[in-house]
């Protein structure tokens, strides 16, 4: 018995425009032709696609041509692909009702196997025999469905010495908050591997050999945390006497368009301003055919209501495919003062707040400094001259002033 | 009303001084030797027709014997009797008193307690059955029999037991867990959810004759048996969990502060024992410094991570439609923890607690997701170990949050202990009903004394008194409080006590035939 190798793919999502590009439609099909030809350098024993080939339910004719570039690269290897339902390929309800879906179509002209909530299996002369069950997507009835089918096919997966794979298009609990379906129950019927898709990030669970390789290109900002993209390239191995298998599972990574997010930080900044200054920034992270994102971070000074114009500042980027600028600005309604000093705006606190004597603020303001100081660092020299500071608050016949006086000198004390 | 009084004849008066919630009666003296009043049976008292035209229920709470013609200052011996001998029949002298505790009258269906007591010299019979099973048999589901009145049946209200807790105490061999089987069994063929926290494998054998509605869940698990593992993902405990499940002391502020940044550092994304492992190493890296702290923490994550508990992305769900799930109409789950560390099964304890707890909430509040499926009793055996006085338990919080608020939630509590005095005031006290069995510490005494409002002085006094199998049961699942003899579980029970001598022998015959052929001493038929 020798081992099995396969390739597991997910959420391609050919036919998918980004940002309305034309560049981005193509960017998807190259991935995932790179992803294709990578894995057929391994020659894999057969392919699993967990789910969103197409991005769209109706997928354009363009992306059915890339649809069928790929596939028929493994079909020409000898190579069979196994496919499930993505939540983007078309739903239930519409694929029956309508027919059939691209899915279908891909079928009908033998590229793959369209598993359809059941067990299939893999069988080839010299090589174990696998079976793939496969669950589409059914969102939060996944659950029931899985059930359903795993009941069916009781015989099927009981089998020795088979290897035993589940493909799912379901989010387990702990990739997003709203979960579709606990890992629990997924791992309940000892599947030697589990292939999921909807997921875009990279996920690998060993222990309950719980794989996603993530979508092959980035459909969002938000998966821009990891730049890798890929595949994972299996290799099962029968444990005869421990009646399971042993998978190692390596990632096979593709090139992708490079991707950058960053902050301008402005600071404190007038409306006028903001243009140029962001401009200098998105120059220096500009990079040829990269996808920028830049996000605006400062206060803006006096104007509430200025426009900013951030496709402008986007333009500065000439060598980058795309340049998004997200304004983040913070407006205040009130003017800032930005040359006052230290010792004005304690002056203005102490007449304007404390409703102090023109007069008598210069010694308050000393005093005020000296206990900064010496909460700041204990300093033996700046306590006595508070102290005699104090002293001559106390000593003259002012009453009104003595006890807040009072309360400072404890304090020093202290 | 009329005609029940008739059926039973008069057995005694009221004496003495009579109040609304006591009086003292003589029994008449020919019963003493025919078919004397028990200790927990209970009787009728008749009031004036005018006032409460039917009897009035009251039950025996003390019997006091003596004989007024054997003057006790004569007494030296055997020899002084045969002297009293040519006097007559001595037993002329008998006076049986019995001190009556009133539990009150049914009208309209609804229990009520007398405001007055009954006239001195008002007839006293024994209870007629039609109210006895009036009053106690009304409830959802059968526990037993009262005591002296073995006709009677005791069923127990199951809306008052899930919406307002119960404790069931009593010492080892007490009768715990067949009362607990007898009740859940019942509970299950409602159609209602219980959830079994199981230290000592007790209830496994009950999935024997219930395999669709019984799930077990252990550390291990066991496909071929259909025992579920108990799984649980890791980033859902606490970094103070974690110091607890690693048995950090808290002397240990090197390691905890390693621990604790690490877990900062894993935080945001999935993560189990390796991501936290690299993460430790990362730190000490970074921070250059904690050196034998990463061996250390590594040394203690050796044992945890050999339990298959902890788990990065699976954990038992809380409530499905199809799968596996620990909260379902019509199951029983059991979380089998035996052979784990006390530490290990308080975090365990927590998380179940805190996922039904959130759940209830969730069902309330009709959320989306993660809600219970319906209302859930939570049996909590060994609850001085979860829920403890004086020492410190993870689960302890949750669970008094469930003893005060479960019942909004549709999550019940069912407190089962044998040392009420070690559980937490906190827990014991929310628990409205109390069915106690044999109990003999007075340290234990007091503790229910103090939290059982319902259960009064003299049923305490009772305690000790007790066989094995009876009970006190007081507490809004039944009318009146009553000495119950709680059915005996038809079936196996793990808790069932061990014949320690017969399995010696047959230990000792087994050793000598195992000579002959090894093979039969390795048979499952032995029972070590």
């Amino acid at each position: 018995m020798g081992e099995l190798r396969f390739v597991h793919m997910a959420d391609l999502h050919l036919g998918y425009r980004q940002y309305n590009l034309t560049e981005r439609l193509k960017d998807f099909g190259k991935a995932a032709l790179h992803a294709t030809e990578k894995a057929l350098e391994y020659e894999p024993d057969f392919v699993l696609v967990a789910g969103d080939i197409f991005h769209d339910s109706r997928p354009y004719p363009g992306a059915i041509r890339q649809a069928l570039q790929i596939f028929t690269k493994f079909r020409d290897a000898g190579i069979p692909v196994y496919a499930i339902r993505g939540n983007h390929d078309a739903s239930y309800a519409r694929s029956e009702r309508l027919g059939g879906d691209a899915l279908h179509l891909l079928e009908d002209v033998g590229l793959i196997t369209y598993i359809r909530d059941k067990v299939v299996t893999f069988e080839k002369k010299g090589k174990p025999k696998a079976c793939i069950c496969g669950v589409g997507y059914y969102g939060r009835n996944t659950e029931q469905k899985l059930t359903e089918v795993l009941k069916q096919n009781k015989a099927l997966l009981e089998e020795k010495g088979v290897l035993k794979i589940l493909m799912a298009h379901v989010f387990i609990e702990g990739m997003v908050p709203q979960y579709d379906i606990s890992a629990y129950i997924l791992t309940q019927e000892n599947f030697d591997y589990i292939a999921l898709g909807h997921y875009h990030g990279y996920f690998r669970d060993d222990n309950a050999r719980l794989y996603a390789p993530g979508a092959i290109e980035h459909t969002s900002v938000s998966e821009w945390d990891d730049p890798d993209r890929g595949v994972n390239l299996v290799t099962a191995t029968p444990q005869i006497k421990a009646k399971s298998w042993t998978v190692d599972v390596q990632r096979l990574t593709v090139p992708t368009r490079p991707k950058k997010a960053f902050e301008i930080n402005l600071g404190v900044i007038e409306a006028h301003e903001v243009e140029p200054q962001a401009r200098e920034v998105v120059k220096q992270h500009d990079e040829p055919g990269a996808i920028l994102r830049g996000v605006l971070r400062g206060r803006l000074r006096g104007d509430t209501f200025a426009f900013i114009n951030t496709s402008n500042i986007g333009t500065a980027a000439t060598q980058a495919l795309l340049c998004n600028i997200t304004n983040e600005l913070e407006t205040t309604t009130l003017s800032i003062k930005e040359e006052a000093t230290f010792e004005e705006v304690i002056e203005e606190v102490l007449r304007k707040q404390l409703g102090i004597k023109k007069t008598a603020v210069k010694t308050w303001k000393l005093l005020v400094t000296d206990m900064m100081e010496i909460l700041k660092e204990n300093q033996p020299d700046t306590v006595s001259k508070a102290l005699e500071r104090l002293d001559k608050f106390t000593t003259p016949k002012k009453k009104r002033s003595k006890k807040p006086k009072r309360t400072h000198a404890q304090e020093v004390e202290q | 009303m009329a005609k029940t009084k008739s059926t039973n004849p008069c057995i005694g008066n009221v004496i003495g001084e009579a109040r609304p919630s006591m009086v003292y009666v003589v029994v008449s003296r020919e019963l003493i030797r025919q078919k004397p009043l028990e200790i927990g049976e209970f009787v009728a008292i008749s009031y004036p027709e005018q006032v409460i035209d039917s009897p009035v229920l009251g039950m025996v709470t003390k019997l006091s014997l003596q004989n007024i013609e054997i003057p006790e200052s004569l007494i030296r011996g055997p020899e002084s009797f045969e002297r009293l001998g040519p006097l007559g029949d001595l037993s002329q002298g008998e006076v049986l008193v019995a001190q009556v505790r009133i539990v009150g009258y049914i009208d309209n269906g609804i229990l009520i307690l007398p405001r007055f007591p009954p006239v001195p010299g008002a007839k006293v019979r024994r209870a007629p059955l039609k109210i006895l099973q009036q009053v106690f048999g009304h409830g959802h589901i059968r526990l037993g029999v009262l005591r002296a009145n073995r006709e009677v049946e005791v069923r127990i209200d199951v809306n008052e037991m899930v919406r307002r807790h119960i404790a069931l105490l009593a010492i080892t061999g007490g009768g715990k867990g067949n009362t607990v089987a007898v009740a859940i069994t019942q509970i299950i063929k409602m159609g209602g959810s219980v959830l079994v926290i199981d230290p000592h494998n007790e209830y496994h054998t009950l999935k024997e004759k219930r395999k669709k509605q019984v799930v077990i869940f252990s550390e291990t698990g066991d496909a071929s048996k259909g025992i579920r593992p108990i799984q649980f993902k890791l980033d859902n405990f606490g970094t103070y969990d974690l110091f607890d499940i690693l048995r950090i002391p808290t002397n240990a502020t090197k390691q905890r502060a390693l621990l604790r940044l690490a877990l900062h550092k894993v935080q945001g994304s999935a993560w189990g024992w390796n991501e936290l492992t690299s993460a430790i190493s990362e730190v000490a890296d970074e921070e250059n410094k904690y050196r034998e702290q990463v061996i250390a923490l590594k040394e203690r994550m050796i044992e945890a991570r050999e339990l298959k508990i902890f788990d990065k992305s699976r954990e038992i769900p809380l409530s499905t439609i199809s799968g596996i799930s620990l909260v379902k109409p019509r199951q029983l789950s059991i979380i089998s923890l035996s052979g784990l560390r006390l530490e290990v099964q308080q975090a365990i304890v927590k998380r179940i607690a805190q996922k039904v707890y959130h759940g209830g909430i969730a069902w309330r509040t009709e959320a989306q997701t993660d809600k219970i499926a319906c209302p859930t009793l939570l049996v909590v055996e060994e609850a001085h170990n979860f829920a403890p006085a004086q020492t410190f338990a993870a689960s302890l919080e949750i669970l008094k949050r469930i003893a005060a608020e479960g019942r909004k939630f549709g999550v019940g509590l069912c407190i089962v202990s044998q040392r009420p005095g070690k559980v937490h005031s906190d827990v014991l006290s929310q628990c409205n009903s109390f069915v106690v069995l044999r109990i003999v510490n007075p340290f234990d005494q007091q503790q229910i004394r103090q939290s059982a409002e319902a259960i009064t002085e003299d049923l305490i006094e009772d305690l000790p008194g007790l066989n094995v199998g009876e009970a006190v049961i007081t507490g809004s699942i039944l009318r009146a409080p009553a000495l119950v003899k709680i059915d005996k579980f038809v079936g196996k029970l793990g808790g069932d006590d061990v014949d320690i001598v017969g399995a010696w022998s047959t230990a000792t015959e087994s050793l000598a035939s195992g000579k002959k052929s090894a093979q039969d001493y390795d048979s499952d038929s032995d029972p070590f």
